[in-house]
């Protein structure tokens, strides 16, 4: 991955734009290394992001070698070693990361700098589409994808050709442990903070973790959701897949920071799962439609 | 513990085929479904949201139809078992009555954990199984047997040849599919292996102690 990430362009837009290329089978078999100047410089909690979805690309794991990021993340966490210990782990790890000319199966390259924001639209992860493209005509995906592709029209109602922004959504959901990290939140708070959630769309707020919840309230952070209209919730699952009772009715439309987006997979059969990052969600849970959240950002808005 | 109850060899029976590529596991049993507290019920719930509508009136499905009700072994096309790891959907088919699924390709979470329940996930090419779709699609009584040492399928007069890793081949022939028994029967080795690492020899992670 090389190149720099444009501003409201994150490590979510890198997997799905990963998935979207190599598609939900293209890692099975293998495992999904990340690396280039991309990734380097990436934060570790947006790292976790990617390598979290790997499995959504069909890999059976997904890494990105071990550098001052990671050691710098695991310092002084619980688990980890401490003092000279610490030291002997970092020399450890500096000995698995892969060799500058290991050999891989394959390839792929990307260029950051090209990539904007994705929302994964349809029935799988890898049909996803850049927020300023169309939707795939059956002619415009691989022959193998035009059974998936038209499964996906037949659940979602959307039409070959539209935009994909300016969709309007009904839910907003921003969490997972793909996007319910805590620098997921204040990204998040910073595209809320002083916004409105559109009348007609349920916005739900849900930490990763108890660690998360309490460290975002340390920060004020539940008290901007909520006077931007958000709903603050209990860390968990929550509408990820639908497992308590927050679910999509019938066939709402949501903008989730979520990692899936199969039929039924928001506890409604006929839901419709928009993937995209947390701060495309927020975006979309202010504007009540997909929406490119460059454009907030160059706004003023954050 | 190794129990020659465990042997896999053979597996026959008839046969379901449940078409499309990449069906996940939220199609196999949906999310809602899994807050039983054993896996005893689950298998009522396989495919639920393809097998009836929101109210409940049944849709048609391989899985509604009374003439694959005994089936036992399921046909399937590519990446069958993608998304969220759930064992909750192996144990689905199950506690529905599947032995073995075979198909061109699979999840590697999905198939690890059907391995782990001794369910064999055996792959052949698309021709192969198209063919045999078709075969038990137009005559569900189909006998298909299913030779794990010979790594081979017949049904009716149709043979074609499977393909399994040697790891999985070896765990159903020796009986030792049963992860966790192998893990609690192998305890010494365990502990010989972690003296070995680095991570746990030389550089312990700190313990918690007391949460």
């Amino acid at each position: 991955m090389k190149g720099a990430l444009s501003p409201g362009v994150c490590s979510k837009d890198i997997i799905l734009s990963v998935i979207a290329a190599l598609g939900v089978k293209g890692g099975l078999g293998y495992a999904y290394e990340y690396g280039g100047a991309a990734i380097a410089a990436l934060p570790m909690e947006a790292r976790l992001t990617i390598c979290n979805m790997s499995i959504e690309g069909g890999a059976r794991v997904g890494y990105i070698n071990p550098d001052q990021v990671t050691f710098d993340y695991l310092e002084g966490r619980r688990f980890v070693p401490r003092g000279e210990d610490f030291n002997k782990a970092v020399d450890f790890w500096r000995q698995i990361a892969s060799e500058a000319d290991a050999d891989y199966d394959d390839r792929y390259e990307l260029d950051a700098a090209a990539l904007e924001p994705m929302v994964a639209w349809g029935i799988n992860p890898g049909q996803a589409v850049g927020v300023k493209q169309k939707l795939p005509k059956a002619g415009e995906v691989k022959p193998e994808d035009r059974e998936a592709l038209q499964i996906a029209y037949d659940h979602t109602g959307f039409r070959a050709g539209a935009p994909i922004e300016g969709q309007r959504i009904d839910v907003a959901f921003i969490g997972s442990c793909t996007n319910g990290r805590i620098s997921d939140l204040r990204e998040a708070a910073r595209l809320a903070r002083g916004g409105r959630v559109a009348s007609h769309v349920q916005a739900l707020v849900v930490p990763g973790s108890q660690q998360v919840a309490e460290q975002a309230a340390a920060e004020g952070l539940p008290e901007i959701f909520r006077e931007a209209g958000f709903e603050w919730r209990g860390a968990g699952c929550s509408m990820c897949l639908g497992m308590n009772p927050d679910v999509l009715v019938k066939d709402q439309i949501c903008a989730s920071s979520s990692n899936r987006n199969f039929i039924g997979r928001q506890g409604s059969p006929k839901g419709r799962t928009l993937l995209m990052s947390p701060a495309m969600a927020v975006a979309a849970a202010l504007a009540g439609e997909v929406t490119d959240v460059r454009q907030m950002i160059k706004g003023g808005r954050a | 513990m190794k129990a020659d109850s465990a042997v896999i060899r053979r597996i026959s029976g008839t046969a379901v085929a449940v078409r499309g590529n990449d069906i996940d596991t939220d199609r196999i049993i949906p999310a809602r479904y899994m807050k039983e507290l054993t896996f005893d019920s689950l298998g009522q719930y396989s495919f639920y949201d393809r097998r009836f509508d929101e109210s409940g009136n049944p849709l048609e499905h391989p899985f509604n139809d009374p003439r694959f009700r005994d089936a036992s072994i399921l046909l399937v096309n590519e990446n069958f078992g993608c998304g969220s790891s759930r064992e909750h959907a192996p144990q689905a088919l199950m506690r529905w009555g599947i032995r073995a699924v075979v198909g061109e390709s699979f999840a590697e979470i999905f198939a690890g954990n059907c391995t782990a329940l001794g369910i064999p996930t055996l792959t052949l090419g698309r021709e192969q199984i198209e063919a045999l779709m078709q075969r038990v699609e137009s005559d569900p009584q189909t006998e298909i047997r299913i030779d794990l040492e010979g790594c081979n399928l017949t049904a009716g007069d149709l043979s074609v040849a499977l393909s399994l890793p040697d790891t999985q081949a070896s765990m159903f022939l020796n009986g030792t599919w049963d992860t966790t028994t192998i893990l609690l029967e192998g305890r010494e080795q365990i502990g010989a292996t972690a003296e070995s690492l680095p991570y746990m020899r030389d550089f312990p992670y700190d313990h918690p102690r007391g949460g």
